[in-house]
């Protein structure tokens, strides 16, 4: 017999009620989509690691506060972007530009190489040569951009979703969008046509 | 406004990157352990900053206002306070006249009867 999983709902509703098991079965439940967010945001494995937990720090501390009139899915994630975004921009105001970081970059990241590389080596090398290209291109979008297109690219988030927990209109968020594809795009032009 | 199926191909194939599921274990424990820490390291200025912060959006008042009224809460409290600091106890001057006399009732003003003052 299939245990059904407790709803986020009720999981929430526990954690209201002082039910701390509660909330560690939310942080099971969201930590690895968070993760993708944070780290496609931030680039950096201590970094994700820290905001994480600075995230689900202040999502319990004020989960009592929930009153469910988004989903918990969209008031986390409106934490984590936020918080992602001040994080950003306090790390380039002590260095000059996160490119300084190329090193520690997800380009040079063996668990994601091993995770994009999979297959014929001489395509890896290429592919490894345009994921870092594509890195130094992100890199170069304003933190708002990013967050656009890390949500709506590579999280897949629906439009609507991304204005709600941006609190931007859906026209803000596809002109947001269009704009960093293009720059992305000038960036990569010479080897999205080889 | 078309999006470059291109560049978001190559975006989407950063979906895959994940850490290990046992980094997720210890991330687990790191937050409780962090959680437990604050709770005894936690100042009393961030207890109330996090109950206020966790109390305003449940108040079904524009924040705006709240945030006024409070304001004009606190100065009307802190002059409260220091005005009734001021006053003086109202038997101090009954207490006074009897030390330095050696008449045995002594009171500050005219006494006031609670009988009505009206005549009929």
């Amino acid at each position: 017999m299939e245990v059904q999983e407790p709803s986020d709902e009720e999981l929430v509703h526990r954690t209201q009620n002082g039910d701390a098991r509660a909330f560690d079965a939310l942080v099971v439940r969201f930590s690895p989509r968070l993760y993708g967010l944070v780290y496609n945001m931030t680039t950096n494995h201590e970094d994700t690691n820290d905001l994480l937990q600075e995230i689900f720090g202040k999502a319990y501390r004020s989960i009592r506060g929930f009153q469910g009139k988004s989903s918990f899915y969209t008031w986390l994630h409106t934490i984590a972007v936020h918080m992602a975004i001040n994080f950003l921009k306090k790390r380039n105001r002590r260095r000059t530009t996160s490119l300084d970081d190329a090193e520690n970059g997800i380009e040079n990241d063996p668990v994601f190489l091993e995770a994009t590389s999979q297959g014929d080596p001489s395509e890896s090398a290429n592919l490894g040569e345009l994921q870092k290209k594509l890195n130094e291109s992100l890199m170069k979008l304003s933190h708002e951009h990013r967050a656009v297109v890390t949500m709506f690219d590579i999280q897949g988030m629906p439009h609507a979703e991304i204005a709600k927990i941006l609190r931007v209109s859906e026209g803000t968020v596809r002109s947001r969008l269009f704009y960093a594809h293009r720059q992305l795009q000038n960036h990569l032009h010479e080897f999205i046509q080889s | 406004m078309e999006h470059d199926p291109r560049i978001s191909q190559l975006l989407q194939s950063r979906r895959g990157c994940q850490p290990p599921p046992e980094y997720f274990e210890t991330f687990l424990s790191e937050f409780q352990l962090r959680q437990r820490r604050e709770v005894i390291h936690r100042s009393m200025w961030r207890i109330l900053g996090d109950r206020i912060g966790a109390f305003l959006p449940v108040i079904p008042v524009p924040r705006l206002v709240l945030v006024g009224s409070c304001a004009v809460a606190a100065v009307s409290a802190v002059s409260i306070l220091d005005w009734s600091g001021d006053v003086t106890d109202p038997t101090t001057g009954l207490v006074q006249a009897a030390q330095g006399s050696n008449v045995q009732y002594v009171l500050p003003e005219r006494p006031v009867s609670y009988a009505s003052a009206r005549r009929f």
